[in-house]
């Protein structure tokens, strides 16, 4: 009986990064996104008898986490860089939209990977993979963060622009 | 604004949400650019979902900390491959070992992977926070970067003085007179490590505890005049001129076992081996603050004197289209030495410039601005000016606007993001603004400070390039080739329109006390002497 229902931590551990997405959309600084994160992680394991396996799990756990990032913004409205309430709910009604999107956005990327040349690849992977290591790559390379933060913030829209591309060759979108 | 602009704007913005340096302020411009915007909308969950999908393949997003799964593998993420596809293979192992060691690290939990990664972020941004400000500079020359120019706010660091003298004033008050060649550390308020070279001080009552680590002791001050010496081989001398300090082992500890104490007049001196002997202190071998103020005084008034003659020889530049010097101080007229008209003067008080003999127009309110006419076309171009920027708000300040948005005509600005932008109108209907973008040059320790600005056009090298202080800041190649021009335009502000309309503010708020364009791209060494012949 009990094996098979998918048990929390299963359902937890592979669709979590989904959530966090989301979340992370919502609430920008990571320290606050990581708090929602926990809060919506604890209510859906009090709520997990009500969930009903046939509905997808994302889809269930979302509404948790919206309810989350809400009220965290009520905890950090004032001192913090959070979105007005409105503007959460355009952007949670915006994200359900692009859902489906966003995944095949993703694997648009990998042949976007290659178009980058490798001093690119190397700064992306210094953004990404090291901690500080854009600031280690300045002080190795000799030049100022800022124009490392900069080179990457250019390559983000470039990826940004190839993977429009690829999705309007594939047909997804229009004009 | 062209959908093109706005899209880059947008850009700019989640760019510093992700990259944590973030202000309230652009939270709340995220927040209008946003509202009721779907297409702005879709463009940011995008970007956000980008960001998160390289965060993801870094391996850097944790598992939730709510179910703390453990990482104990220590391999590449599968999905990096791609990304690592042709890099070189040194880097293959130093990128092995970063990920390795943080993935199997016990101690290193997964919130604070997460958090780490942005965290180091705000840290680089804050670092710029000052602890002292660069008073005087002689025949100052660094070793890599180094700040020229009085008024620079320096932060916590290590600066390397080839030669010349550098006074510093802390914000507790402490005065440092450092004599290249040095090699030391700015830690804080009250601490300099001195690697080598020679430092005087001076410390004010309220700024006792002011501490100078060196490799042989160090010295923590009481209130007094002192000064050290640290040669390369580690030979030291402290000396005290006034009041009294204390010596410590270099170690940090200060315990009092080994506490050395030296009066006004005394000098202790460590051998290379780490001897040490008592002397006798012996100001003469240190400059002092006062010759160092009247050096500085001459050598302003010999740069004065440089500009004056640059000056000359730039009215007589054949290649200057129109030279505004800034120095005749009419109310209603900007003289210009070059081709064209004098340029008119609305608002915009006169005040000082580079040095006390200079003008400079100062531009505060939205309505200051200075209207010029630039007669021609030109197949080249060299916008340079000399300006102080005094506040850096969250919208462009226009340096120089044509009037009107015929094809070629050009625009001249300081960018939200602290850059400067250059753009033209073109032609073609595809990208109707042809936009040039340097990175961020302008911290906000800079406010108060003069700059040289330059942008270069060329249509034979096909380039455009942007120029602060005499260096190449960015270059890029040209993305629509045809004429540009000037016609009206405005310095400091954006043109008029003849039907009166609601229109964002752009106005400049600094001084402005030299302009001149050039019908030439002017080489990397023209812009350089340019700077040199004339920095304040």
């Amino acid at each position: 009986m009990e094996s098979s229902v998918p048990s929390f931590v299963a359902l937890w551990t592979r669709y979590q990064p989904e959530v966090r997405r989301y979340v992370c959309t919502l609430v920008p600084v990571a320290a606050d996104a990581e708090d929602v994160m926990q809060q919506t992680a604890a209510r859906i394991w009090e709520k997990f008898e009500q969930y009903n396996p046939e509905r997808p799990f994302v889809a269930w756990a979302i509404g948790f986490a919206y309810h989350e990032v809400l009220s965290s913004r009520q905890r950090h409205a004032r001192d913090r860089l959070v979105f007005s309430e409105d503007m959460i709910s355009q952007l949670h009604a915006t994200l359900t939209e692009e859902s489906s999107l966003l995944e095949l956005r993703r694997k648009a990327l990998d042949g976007c990977l290659q178009k980058i040349d490798n001093r690119g690849r190397e700064l992306l992977l210094c953004r990404y993979s090291q901690h500080g290591g854009v600031q280690r790559e300045a002080e190795k390379s000799k030049t100022s963060p800022h124009k490392l933060y900069y080179a990457i913030e250019q390559l983000r829209s470039r990826l940004l622009a190839c993977i429009d591309n690829t999705m309007r060759q594939e047909g997804w979108y229009h004009g | 604004m062209g959908e093109k602009e706005k899209t880059d704007d947008l850009d700019q913005i989640i760019a510093c949400v992700v990259d944590g340096t973030a202000t309230a302020d652009d939270m709340a411009q995220l927040n209008r650019l946003l509202d009721g915007n779907p297409e702005g909308q879709r463009r940011y969950v995008r970007y956000m979902d980008l960001h998160h999908e390289l965060l993801e393949r870094s391996g850097a997003i944790a598992e939730s900390p709510a179910i703390s799964v453990s990482v104990k593998e220590s391999k590449l993420p599968k999905a990096w491959i791609a990304l690592i596809g042709g890099l070189a293979a040194s880097l293959l192992v130093a990128l092995g070992f970063a990920i390795s060691h943080g993935w199997s690290s016990g101690e290193m939990t997964a919130t604070n992977q997460f958090d780490a990664s942005r965290d180091t972020l705000l840290v680089a941004e804050e670092s710029e926070i000052g602890v002292a400000v660069l008073t005087r500079a002689v025949n100052a020359e660094w070793l890599g970067e180094g700040p020229s120019l009085t008024g620079h706010i320096l932060s916590p660091g290590r600066l390397q003085l080839k030669s010349g003298h550098i006074e510093v004033k802390f914000y507790n008050g402490v005065k440092l007179l450092v004599e290249g060649p040095a090699d030391f550390q700015l830690v804080s308020v009250d601490q300099v490590v001195c690697h080598e070279g020679k430092l005087r001080s001076i410390v004010p009552p309220n700024a006792t505890g002011f501490s100078v680590m060196t490799p042989q002791f160090e010295l923590v001050d009481l209130g007094t005049e002192f000064a050290v010496d640290v040669a390369k081989n580690g030979r030291s001398d402290a000396h005290v001129f006034d009041g009294e300090v204390e010596l410590y082992l270099p170690d940090g500890k200060r315990e009092p076992v080994y506490k050395h104490v030296l009066y006004g007049g005394d000098a202790m001196a460590w051998s290379s081996k780490g001897m040490a002997s008592e002397r006798e202190a012996n100001p003469e071998s240190f400059s002092s603050f006062e010759s160092i103020r009247i050096r500085e005084q001459a050598s302003t008034r010999e740069r004065f004197r440089n500009w004056q003659d640059q000056n000359r020889d730039l009215s007589n530049d054949p290649r200057v289209v129109s030279h505004y010097d800034f120095q005749s101080k009419d109310s209603d007229l900007l003289a210009n030495s070059g081709q064209g008209s004098d340029g008119s003067i609305i608002g915009c008080e006169w005040t000082t410039g580079r040095w006390a003999e200079k003008n400079a127009l100062e531009f505060k309110r939205p309505s200051d601005r200075v209207r010029i006419q630039v007669p021609g076309e030109f197949d080249a171009l060299t916008l340079a000016a000399w300006i102080r920027i005094d506040a850096l708000p969250r919208r462009r300040q226009s340096l120089l606007l044509s009037d009107g948005s015929q094809s070629g005509q050009l625009t001249w600005q300081i960018s939200p993001r602290r850059g400067v932008d250059f753009s033209y109108r073109a032609t073609t209907q595809e990208e109707p603004n042809v936009m040039y973008r340097s990175p961020r040059i302008f911290k906000g320790s800079q406010l108060g400070v003069w700059n040289f600005v330059c942008v270069t056009y060329d249509r034979a090298n096909r380039q455009v390039a942007h120029w602060v202080d005499g260096k190449q800041i960015s270059t890029a190649a040209l993305k629509v080739d045809q004429p540009v021009h000037i016609g009206v335009a405005e310095i400091g502000n954006r043109g008029v329109t003849a039907k009166p309309r609601q229109r964002s503010i752009r106005n400049f708020v600094g001084r402005i006390d030299e302009l001149t364009i050039w019908d030439e791209a002017l080489s990397e060494k023209e812009i350089r002497e340019l700077y040199m012949q004339s920095l304040p």
